[in-house]
Order: structure tokens, then sequence, then C-alpha cells
């Protein structure tokens, strides 16, 4: 059974991809809605887009080491050089992430820690190693990025973000590891790198002269 | 409506704008992705991520390149088909020379971006790669390993980006230089790309015949020659041990058919005659024999067995062909000793002697022999004279042959084994590691 509400601002159905979301968009008025039970709250209204050049769309399906996922909502970042999709997808019913960056794909999902991380304005130093479940991590990147726009369902609220830091790790085996500091104390991601060949996706957007 | 809330839409194949430095009409091709873009016509570099396009850098140069492969064209790969966008012409300078390389960036909307680096008709397949490769010698050379390969560090240099075409989805510029490191398992080859202090990128690519390259875009793509690419894989790989293999084994039949030629072959016997040396007769005991026949080409085994009591005899022989006066020469020492003490009973020396000669071809022969005995006081012991036989038997198998193929057969894994260390010597000849190298330091190339 498909759970359905209706937008508090334009009084269009809103069609739930995650039953468990916790915040949606409305595909027609493009507000941001929070849910508070059976009701909906709009927060705000996803700004203009730009060109948006991602393969993945609300809906796409495909799999990843023998579970199925499908894709219902992204975060879309900024910055300095462009940006980056966050897909949130339901992969074998749980929540993951599957990260389109340049068209170089992740899947990762939010470990939950209590370690301490390194500050994320003086702790953190190019090449320091940070072990983390037996890998040795290597920190690679401090990226400063710019929330741009969410869509779809969301496993927690997130809009009207200003810039947030990232520290992004990785190891010889292929791992990589995100600490998100949008949040106190910050949330880590483990991820590996697949190929878009990997992923085995269906109900992917087209490209005018392009085979899939 | 925007592209996102009608995401059914197919995105325009290409976008156009007008170059803000001279008007030019400009194609974008990367759907959306692009973060830089050069002007055809003026080839200054744009920002495709600001609104107004603005100026990034300007090619100070005079002569345009016209690259290989053209802006727009598609090549067929085995992961899918690509689209050549960028272009960019690359310069570094190792112990005092200036190498320059070209690279293709090229595109796919679903797989994304791979590149292609061309030096002296030499192609490289390269892909960025995600995993971190660890620090790790190989012998006597620092290197890298990642996912269970070895790479040794070829070369350290810094690369200067001289010429820019097409767009990028990242930030270009002219003059722009990176520190780079390049580990070669051919052939495969992982390089770092140091930009500023912190940004290390790893890429890995494949060494790929120009014939590969040209394949895909159907063009027509002239070989390399003349010179060893960094990550060129060894022509000569695996000949030299398949050879020596060959080599051994061909050397074990080879020696087992000897042997079961040499048994089975009834020997020809073609001289067998006794003699005697009369201790009585004094001075010069030479004499020469009777004639006999050898029939065929190849070896005469010569015999040679006295009766000896307590004594020595020593026999200086010769065969001489009778027609062409051609003499074969040796000369065989035969004793045996024998008696008894402590110990018991013991004997020594050899009353009997063998040799081979070689390359007897048919003919008239005769022997000349020379025995000699040492004078003995107790000349009782040798009664009236001392017997000695000699036997000469036609060999099997001309084993001549055997030897002339054991040297004409060692020539191919020899001339494997030189040629692939030779591929070797070139290949590293170009490295941080050759003879002329300044300095084997993998920091060596912050001497531009």
């Amino acid at each position: 059974m498909q759970l359905t509400a209706t937008c508090p601002n334009c009084g269009s159905e809103i069609t739930f991809r995650y039953q468990a979301a916790v915040q949606t968009t409305c595909e027609f008025c493009k507000s941001i809605l929070v849910r508070h039970d059976k009701d909906l709250e709009a927060v705000g209204v996803t700004g203009e887009w730009p060109l948006d050049p991602s393969p993945i769309m609300l809906g796409t399906r495909g799999s990843y080491k023998s579970e199925s996922f499908e894709v219902v909502g992204r975060i879309l970042y900024g910055y300095e050089l462009g940006g980056w999709n966050e897909w949130h997808i339901i992969l074998g019913g749980k929540s993951a992430w599957l990260s389109d960056a340049q068209l170089e794909y992740a899947i990762s999902r939010r470990w939950e820690n209590k370690t301490h991380w390194p500050d994320p304005k003086t702790g953190g130093n190019i090449g320091m190693e940070l072990p983390i479940e037996g890998t040795t991590f290597r920190l690679t990147s401090i990226t400063q990025a710019k929330y741009i726009g969410v869509e779809g369902d969301l496993p927690f609220e997130y809009w009207d973000k200003a810039a947030v830091t990232y520290f992004d790790l990785r190891s010889s085996e292929g791992k990589f590891a995100t600490i998100d500091y949008s949040e106190t104390p910050p949330v880590v991601y483990l991820g590996e790198s697949c190929t878009f060949d990997d992923l085995q996706m269906t109900g992917l957007r087209e490209f005018d002269g392009w085979k899939r | 409506m925007s592209e996102l809330v009608n995401p059914g839409a197919a995105v325009p194949k290409v976008k156009g704008l007008n170059c803000p430095g001279c008007g030019a009409a400009m194609t974008v091709r990367s759907l959306g992705r692009a973060v830089s873009i050069v002007c055809p016509s003026c080839l200054r570099v744009l920002d495709a991520l600001d609104q107004n396009h603005k100026i990034i850098s300007t090619y100070e140069g005079k002569q345009r390149i016209i690259p290989v492969i053209p802006l727009g064209k598609r090549g067929k790969f085995p992961d899918g088909e690509f689209e050549c966008i960028g272009f960019q012409e690359r310069k570094s300078m190792v112990d005092g020379t200036v190498y320059s390389w070209q690279e293709y960036l090229l595109f796919n909307p679903y797989k994304g971006y791979k590149y292609l680096t061309l030096y002296a008709n030499h192609w490289n397949e390269v892909k960025s790669i995600y995993a971190l490769p660890k620090e790790q010698n190989v012998g006597s050379k620092p290197g890298v390993m990642l996912a269970g390969q070895q790479y040794a560090h070829f070369q350290a240099a810094t690369a200067k980006t001289t010429y820019i075409f097409g767009e990028f989805p990242w930030q270009v510029r002219h003059g722009e230089t990176a520190h780079t490191n390049d580990y070669i398992a051919p052939p495969l080859m992982l390089s770092s790309e140091t930009y500023g202090k912190d940004e290390i990128t790893w890429s890995q690519g494949v060494y790929r015949p120009a014939s590969y390259i040209g394949a895909a875009f159907s063009l027509e793509l002239p070989e390399a020659t003349g010179s060893v690419f960094a990550n060129q894989p060894n022509p000569h790989y695996g000949k030299p041990s398949k050879a020596w293999l060959w080599y051994l084994g061909t050397l074990v039949i080879m020696v087992l058919m000897a042997t079961v030629l040499v048994g089975f072959t009834n020997a020809d016997k073609v001289f067998d005659r006794s003699f005697v040396i009369d201790h009585n007769q004094a001075g010069d005991k030479a004499f020469v024999t009777d004639t006999f026949q050898i029939k065929g080409h190849g070896t005469l085994d010569v015999e040679m067995r006295a009766t000896l009591d307590n004594d020595e005899a020593f026999l200086g022989v010769t065969l001489i062909n009778e027609q062409t006066g051609h003499a074969w020469e040796f000369s065989k020492s035969l004793s045996y000793y024998y008696g008894s003490d402590e110990d018991g009973t013991w004997s020594e020396g050899k009353s009997n002697a063998a040799i081979t000669l070689s390359g007897v071809p048919a003919g008239t022969y005769y022997f000349r022999i020379d025995p000699d005995m040492e004078a003995k006081p107790e000349a009782a012991d040798r009664a009236s004279g001392t017997n000695y036989h000699i036997i000469a038997r036609r060999g099997g198998v001309g084993l001549d042959l055997f030897w002339i193929a054991l040297v004409l057969l060692i020539i191919p894994p020899i001339w494997y084994s030189i040629q692939k260390a030779n591929f070797e010597t070139r290949r590293w000849l170009e490295s941080d590691y050759g003879p002329d190298s300044s300095s084997s330091d993998s920091s060596s190339g912050d001497d531009d």
C-alpha cells in the first residue's frame, strides 16, 4: 500500500517512496515538506536548480552486491568547482546513499560511532591516518560544500543548511569514509566506490543521442 | 519548469553560448558538467559555472595544435561509447630535456570520464582511481602497491599545461603546474598528480597500441616505432623462458636419442690386431700397420688393451688417411700394478684405454704405432715380450651433428634473453633510474 499525503501548500497529492521518510518535497510546487505524524508542514521551497546532468532520477532502481535498491530522494551539494549528488536509496530495505560526483559512483551507509573526530577547522591535515573498523584511512581532501537543494524522501530533516565541512578519507583497498560536520558530533559514512556497470540501474534519465 | 521537477525530460544534447572575449559561438558537450570551457576561436579558457563566463586564462602562444582525435568524435570502447570533449598539451622538464605530450578527455553521460595520453605515438587509456595506493619498495626502487600489484617508481616530474581546447569538469588554466609521479607495472601505470600542497589525485593507465585507439575512433594512427614507453609491455616477455624450456626439452630428447642410437647400432669393426713389444729389440720400436677401409662418415672408436703385470706401457698412435695424408694423433699410458700389504690385496692403474675420433671420413687408413716401455732391471718379469691389442670401430652415430645442434639450438634462448634485457634497458633509460639521470631521488622534478 502506498503512503500518500496532501501538499499543505498547493493541495497536490504526495506519494512517499520511503515509508519512514522524515522529509519530502512537492513535485509540483517544489515545497519542502516535513512530516509530523500524518500532517505535512511546508518549511521552505527548493530554489532554482542548475542544469542537472545526473543520469540518476527519483525512482531509478538498481542493485548493489546482490541487494536491490530504489532511489527515493537526494541532496545536491555544490562547491567551488561544481557539485555532486547524494542520492538517498533504500538498499535491502535500509537507508543508504549513492553518490554521483562527476559520474564517479559510490555507495555508503551511515556508521554509528562514538569516536572523537578531528576538529573540522584545525584538526585536519591531508595525509593523516585515521583507523576505522580495522581499516587505515588517510585524509585526502577537505571540502567546504554548500547545500544547494533537496528532492524527494529523506531519512532526516535537511533544508536551509549553511556551508558544511566534509573530510574525505580513502583506504588502499578502495574504501572511503566521509566525516560530515553538519551535525555535532559529526556523522560518519562508510562506503565503497563502484562503477556504473556495477549498479545495473534501470529507469535512468535519457540523454539525447546517447545509448545507455 | 526546472529539469528536476520534470525528470523524464531529456536533457538537451548540446548547449550553445557565446565567448565573452571574442563573441564566437561555442558548444557545450558535457551536459551541464563543464567547469572550464575553451573558446574555439580565441582559445581563452572561460568559467563555465559563472553566468557571464568570465575569462580564466588566455593562451599566450601563437600556434594552434590540431588534436589527433577531433573534439566531438566518439570512440567505441569495450566499456561503452565515449566522446572526445577536451584536449590538453602538457610539458615537463626532466634532466634538462623538455617532453611534451597530449591528453584527450573522453566523456559518456552515464559512465563518466576517461583520458587518453599520447606521447611519440604511444597511447595510454587512463581512468582516475578512488583507492589510495600504498607506498612500498619494489626491490631497491621506491614503489607503490595497489590491489595486490606492485608498481615500480619510474619518474618524477613537474607537468605544465601549455595548450587547452574543449571543455573540462574541473578548472583548467594555461601554465598550471602539477607535480607528477609515475609508477609502472607494464602494461599498467599508476600516476599521482599533486596540485598545490594538498590535493593528490591518482589515475591508472593501460598501455594501448595506436591500432587499438585507431580502431575505437575509426582513425588511421601511426604506430610507435623506435622508442620504448614507460609502461609499454615487453614484446619479448615470456619468450626467453619459453625458449630455454624448449632448449632443455630438445636437449633431453636428443641425449635420449643419441644414447639409444649409439647403444643399438652395431658398431662396425674396421681394425682388430694384436702386437707384441719385443723387449730384446733396441731403439725405435715404431711401425705402421696394414691399411684398412673405413666407410661412411662419422666417429672412430679406438680401443687399446695391454697385458701388464706390475708394469706400464706407453702407446703413441697416429691414424693416417692414405689418400689425403690427414692424421689424427693420440697417445695413451696403460699401467697395471697390484700386490698385498697389511690391509689386504690392492691394485691400481688401468690396462686398457679408449678414444673417440670424430669427423673421420671414408677412406683407406693405416695406423702408425709407437710403443714404449721403460727399461726395467728385473726384465725377467716381462718374459719375452708384452702383448697389446688395438681395435677400431666405426662409431654408430655421428655425434658431431649432436654437438653442432646443441650449439645452434642454444642461440634462440640466448637471443631472446638479450632482446628482452635490451628492451628493459631502453625502457629504464628514460626513467629517473637511467645511467644519465642526475638523481634517482623521487623529488628530482623540482627543478622546473
